[in-house]
């Protein structure tokens, strides 16, 4: 067996169908890529569980959900609406059978010259957005608003600092707001720094009083219910109510608290048990049920699991019928490339190619169809799943290194020896005199 | 003792009813620096023949002995070898890979050989000047005349100097004087000493070599 000649042939081949050769590559790295995706999540989906089950033991998590429409009524000035939605979150707040957690993904503006677009809020949709484009050193970054209890009903800890304390949540004009930062902030900012800021139009001073430790992830409020963040870029900030006589703090809190209140129950007590809580809580404080809609039945981490099933099986569904259409396209290509060079092959072998030769130069080009997207996926699943931002929102946390080449491997290797069935079986069932008959 | 010894050759093609005997008990002794023609009609097994003496098929039974080599039990790996370091071949409608220059078509059974060539290239060249195709090297067969592309095709079938040229109806495809003028680079090749079996239907062109044997039905008559 002459290894030059196998070269030779495989290279001669991917010259002669070089765009049927380049499609079978592309489609063999969508294969790939969309696996290492499936196994990012399902890794994902597992570490998340197992967080939402570390904290909540044997307990369950609600979610109150306001109306998002008729709130007109509520910013009317001097509305009693607003007194009435504020017992009704306080009484939720004293309730000693149930924990209620205020986790608020909201946006701040802090002025930060040459921060990374990366703390951008929405930065990982694909969607930067700046605070004022005529001052790009004010930035629109990702925050959360947290009651008191919030770390201790998540389990969070700080690298440094200390946590918010009471008096925290009640801010007065002119104090500064205690922030906490995400570990990715730490270069940035230090302990006791003072960062001008704005929320809600608002005009705050922020001091640096802590730093949450790297890959430390938070519930996140709206956007996705049920799914944990990495807090890495994110500045937690007490979810406090303005404590001023002005016009503005009162539009400010009235603001605040239509979005704290719809904050999380964690209790033991079952669905129906909390909804009747929440329920008389709300006729008790006069609150209209056009804010507060409706208590989610769902366990949240019951939620998430189905969730997160669901996206796999889709995910899934497209890989597997994918990966049929990809094994069974190359095989019919690769055969239908046999057959076009039955000349050619006739010319060789009446030259002094032996069949194995020839077995070889399908093989090496099989090999080199599935093997040229394995090892790229090697630099584009990373690439792909850490710096694409909205892949980095869903599976920032990346299996581990030694895994995804195995899983690309192994993969690759079965996509290899199934494509190859066929157009092997093709080249064995020729013989030479059929070949030289048609080189004749 | 022949150079080449077939002994009681049979080949068969498909099974039961379908079954076709292409070579029937074949005897034939071949010296060394003959130059014989195999002739006979179409479909007597003329090809057949070849393709067994040339190491392209192993015959259904029968001892196929090349130089006292019994080869007729080879695998295709082994008669691969035996084909590159042994024969040459020239076919009717000289079998050039058309994508290829005229270069690299003789280079091709060199790229194949086991035999230790140091400089395959000048081997090439000498083959192309000894042909008269030398000003040819870079162009593509398509671009050559019928004459040219059997020049071509001789040129491949020495470039690893092999012991047997066979030669399926060399001149087929070719007119009178260009087929002439090949039948006598066959004769230049004998008499420097290459043995050349020649399948031919054409009488006059059987009349030319040394021995002559007709096929009919599978046999030699």
């Amino acid at each position: 067996m002459k290894i030059s000649m196998i070269f030779s042939g495989v290279f001669r081949m991917l010259k002669k169908h070089k765009w049927l050769s380049f499609l079978m590559i592309v489609q063999c790295l969508f294969c790939i890529l969309l696996l290492n995706m499936i196994f990012g999540m399902i890794t994902k989906t597992e570490k998340v569980i197992d967080k939402y089950s570390k904290f909540t033991g044997d307990r369950f998590v609600y979610k109150v959900v306001n109306n998002d429409e008729d709130w007109d009524k509520y910013f009317e000035d001097k509305n009693e609406d607003y007194s009435k939605l504020k017992r009704f979150v306080e009484s939720l707040e004293k309730r000693e059978d149930l924990d209620f957690v205020i986790t608020d993904d909201q946006s701040v503006i802090i002025f930060a010259p040459g921060l990374p677009n990366k703390f951008n809020f929405q930065y990982e949709f694909n969607n930067p957005s700046f605070a004022n484009q005529d001052h790009k050193d004010e930035k629109e970054v990702k925050a959360l608003h947290v009651s008191e209890n919030f770390f201790r009903e998540f389990g969070i800890n700080l690298s440094e600092g200390e946590f918010f304390k009471k008096e925290d949540f009640y801010h007065k004009e002119g104090d500064y707001v205690p922030v906490i930062l995400g570990h990715e902030y730490k270069n940035i900012f230090s302990i006791g720094q003072i960062i001008d800021g704005k929320h809600l139009y608002e005009k705050f001073q922020f001091k640096v009083i802590g730093f949450l430790p790297e890959f430390t992830d938070i519930p996140w409020s709206d956007l996705v219910a049920g799914r944990f963040t990495s807090a890495d870029r994110y500045i937690l900030i007490p979810a406090f109510t303005y404590s001023s006589e002005s016009n503005d703090a009162y539009r400010y809190n009235q603001v605040n608290l239509m979005l704290y209140s719809s904050g999380r129950i964690i209790s033991k007590l079952n669905f129906l048990d909390v909804k009747g809580i929440v329920e008389n809580l709300r006729l008790k404080s006069g609150t209209n049920e056009e804010y507060i809609v409706y208590l989610d039945s769902d366990d949240i981490s019951q939620k998430l699991t189905m969730m997160s099933k669901k996206d796999l099986s889709n995910l899934i569904y497209i890989f597997v019928i994918l990966t049929i259409f990809t094994i069974v396209s190359m095989s019919l290509t690769i055969n239908g490339f046999i057959k076009d060079s039955y000349y050619e092959y006739g010319v060789h072998m009446v030259s002094g190619a032996s069949p194995e030769n020839l077995v070889f130069q399908v093989i090496g080009f099989t090999l080199l169809i599935v093997g040229v997207p394995c090892l790229f996926s090697f630099l584009l699943t990373p690439i792909v799943l850490l710096y694409v931002p909205f892949l980095e929102f869903f599976v920032e946390t990346i299996m581990p290194v030694t895994v995804m080449p195995m899983v690309s491997l192994v993969f690759s290797f079965l996509v290899f020896v199934i494509s190859s069935i066929v157009p092997l079986i093709t080249l064995k069932k020729v013989d030479v005199i059929n070949l030289v008959r048609r080189a004749q | 003792m022949g150079f080449i010894k077939l002994k009681d050759i049979q080949k068969k093609f498909g099974f039961g009813e379908n079954e076709v005997i292409a070579l029937n008990k074949i005897n034939l002794e071949v010296e060394k620096g003959e130059l014989l023609a195999i002739t006979g009609k179409s479909g007597c097994g003329k090809s057949t023949l070849l393709n067994i003496l040339g190491g392209l098929c192993n015959p259904t039974s029968g001892e196929y002995l090349f130089n006292n080599d019994n080869i007729s039990k080879y695998s295709q790996n082994k008669l691969a070898k035996f084909r590159n370091d042994n024969i040459g071949f020239v076919v009717q409608n000289f079998a050039l890979i058309n994508d290829m220059t005229v270069f690299d078509n003789v280079m091709l059974p060199l790229k194949y050989t086991y035999k230790r060539i140091p400089n395959k290239k000048e081997v090439v060249e000498s083959l192309l000047v000894k042909l008269g195709i030398e000003n040819k090297a870079k162009m593509m067969p398509s671009k050559l005349s019928g004459g040219q592309c059997q020049r071509v095709s001789i040129a491949r079938a020495l470039a690893c100097n092999p012991e047997v040229l066979l030669a399926d109806e060399p001149t087929g495809s070719l007119d009178e004087e260009t087929g002439k003028n090949i039948l006598n680079i066959f004769k230049e090749l004998n008499k420097s000493g290459m043995t050349v079996i020649m399948v031919t239907h054409d009488l006059d062109i059987a009349s030319l070599c040394s021995r002559k044997i007709e096929m009919k039905d599978g046999k030699i008559i």
